[in-house]
């Protein structure tokens, strides 16, 4: 799939995180638009799986989601106490772990298979 | 605090699907869970792995007991799901949105290449937003295609109407819309799961020891993380403290038991879990509590005289009526429906009957299911329960040989020497009890409910499952389309 001008993306995880995450993203300028932001009320699942959860949503132009989100995403995973976060696009969902290996291009990847339109 | 570098949770119990779910990120976790839990398992092993885990740390211990006993706890969830009135009530909804959900989501379809999800959502977009749609679709997909959703009539109308009625119950069921007004959150959700943490407890003091029980219940109690399951469990502890009582988790056993038994065909929402619960502590923090010895039948009697609302018995016995309607129903519709959805009602008709042989066992002796001892000893009174594992990103690789004697598998990966990437399996065997459940048809009946919830529910959109759902649409030659806000 060729790069696309701008991608819609959600990102999902604790309170604090989403927190830091979005003052991230309102000091990046037009590469990022934030469309709503707030606390995720929902249930992670149907019934039994309560979480204290926020989430942002934002469109995020091409070239700064193939480039600097990477670096963005693993340098707040590893500074923050939360190790979880769930990225969404209309067309996948991936959760992202900082384990002790994760690497930058490990995110990357992730990042890109979420907007693999599939066979 | 539970340090985060650790998986915190083993569980999580998935109404979706008729049986139990454990999940482990780190494949050397299964073989401990394995090891630990096998049939053929020497007991003094399982001890020493204990004591050397309570050597190693809070955290490493912590892990460890979790691991062993995560089965006693998603059994009890498993159990209390087939008992209470609640758990019966959120099913049959469940199965019912199911199969007027697939019905309907063809008129949705209708030739269409890319499905918006959920269409609830859908439906409700501006005129600015479907032009946003048009055009973003125009670069991804490369196609035009109208963003419009489809005005229904008839039957179809008929039959979307009823799924999203389903689904706001379920939300109501689920987040009930009085408690969630409160300053805490406090849901059904946590009710249950003070009954799973209780069953927990027991099962870490009786296959470890006292000091094991001591830092498991001491981490989980002073864990923010794990407010979800101790907020009513601390609510209790804060009364026992009150009455200068040592705490005692066989009468909180029967306190929260009580709290998930109200009568939803006559009570509606005023049987909900949270709500029988402020009622009942209220009522306790009046009269005090009951006395270590006292019978569970005793008390329930005493508890729902009272509090004014329907006895146990009558809610079990309205249960099991409504679930026969239900039962009735779906054995009524035309051949073809009950051929497409075979494995849904197979599944809906072996829940009844387990739940029917649940409130048989229950009623004859209460004490023998509400405290966590005695249900753990009984345990192969109760109705089995199928159980499935979910391996965070396929991290168990091993040979289709080596794997089958123990799983069905339901997702993997082959790897290029010819290994198994497993995601998603299904063990071969139960948990000890009286096999009523088909764990296969139980494994095809989540995936049906999970492709209606993709397509129809417009909460908990983060779902891990509906990755299945989209590559099941996406065989069908449909892009989904996730409206993300």
């Amino acid at each position: 799939m060729s790069p696309l001008p701008e991608i819609q993306i959600k990102f999902l995880s604790s309170s604090e995180f989403i927190r830091e995450l979005e003052t991230d993203f309102r000091k990046v300028g037009e590469e990022v638009k934030v469309i709503s932001s707030g606390p995720e009320k929902d249930p992670t699942e149907l019934d039994f799986g309560l979480n204290e959860v926020a989430a942002i949503v934002t469109i995020i132009q091409g070239s700064f989601y193939l480039g600097e989100l990477a670096f963005k995403l693993f340098s707040a995973l590893k500074a923050s106490r939360e190790k979880t976060v769930v990225v969404q696009t209309p067309f996948h969902r991936a959760e992202i772990h900082a384990h002790n290996d994760l690497t930058q291009e490990e995110v990357q990847r992730i990042l890109k298979s979420i907007i693999e339109l599939g066979q | 605090m539970i340090p985060v570098a650790f998986q915190r949770d083993f569980g999580g119990f998935d109404s979706k699907f008729l049986g139990i779910t454990i999940r482990f990120e780190d494949p050397s976790l299964w073989e401990l869970y394995v090891k630990c839990n096998s049939i053929g398992r020497n007991p003094l092993d399982v001890v020493k792995v204990g004591n050397e885990a309570l050597r190693s740390g809070t955290a490493r211990a912590f892990q460890v007991f979790s691991v062993v006993t995560t089965l006693a706890h998603e059994a009890r969830h498993f159990h209390d799901s087939l008992l209470s009135p609640y758990g019966n009530h959120l099913f049959r909804i469940r199965t019912n949105a199911a199969i007027n959900g697939l019905q309907s989501i063809g008129s949705y379809i209708n030739g269409r290449k890319i499905l918006p999800v959920p269409v609830t959502r859908w439906k409700q977009k501006t005129p600015d937003e479907l032009a946003w749609l048009n055009g973003y679709w125009r670069k991804v997909f490369k196609i035009d295609e109208d963003s419009t959703p489809p005005r229904l009539s008839g039957d179809q109308l008929r039959l979307s109407k009823q799924t999203e009625a389903a689904y706001n119950m379920i939300k109501n069921l689920v987040r009930n819309p009085e408690t969630d007004r409160l300053p805490y959150r406090f849901q059904p959700a946590h009710v249950f799961e003070a009954s799973g943490i209780l069953a927990q407890i027991q099962n870490v003091y009786t296959v470890f020891g006292v000091d094991h029980t001591n830092l498991f219940m001491e981490v989980l109690f002073k864990s923010q993380d794990a407010s979800r399951y101790t907020l009513p469990l601390r609510i209790l502890s804060s009364l026992f403290d009150k009455q200068k009582r040592p705490m005692d988790t066989a009468i909180m056993s029967i306190i929260i038991h009580w709290c998930i038994m109200g009568d939803y065909t006559i009570e509606k929402y005023g049987a909900c879990p949270t709500v029988r619960f402020a009622r009942l502590v209220d009522y306790l923090s009046k009269v005090g509590l009951p006395s270590p010895d006292a019978r569970a039948s005793d008390l329930y009697r005493l508890w729902t005289r009272d509090l004014k609302v329907v006895p146990i018995e009558q809610a079990l016995e309205n249960t099991l009526k409504v679930n026969e309607r239900s039962l009735d129903t779906l054995d009524g519709f035309p051949s073809y429906h009950r051929e497409t959805f075979a494995d849904l009602i197979d599944t809906f008709r072996s829940r009844v009957s387990a739940a029917k042989t649940m409130k048989d066992l229950f009623l004859a002796i209460p004490d023998s299911y509400v405290r966590p001892y005695q249900h753990q000893e009984n345990l192969s009174n109760w109705v089995a329960a199928p159980i499935r594992v979910d391996f965070i990103g396929s991290k168990l690789v091993s040979s289709e040989e080596s794997l089958l004697p123990v799983f069905s598998i339901q997702t993997a990966i082959k790897l290029e020497d010819g290994k198994l990437a497993v995601s998603r399996a299904i063990m071969n065997g139960q948990t000890e009890g009286v096999k009523v459940i088909d764990s296969e048809k139980a494994a095809s009946a989540n995936d049906l409910i999970t492709l209606v919830d993709f397509c129809f529910s417009d909460f908990c959109r983060d779902e891990p499952d509906f990755d299945i759902a989209r590559r099941t649409l996406r065989k069908e030659g449909l892009f989904a389309f996730e409206l993300l806000n």
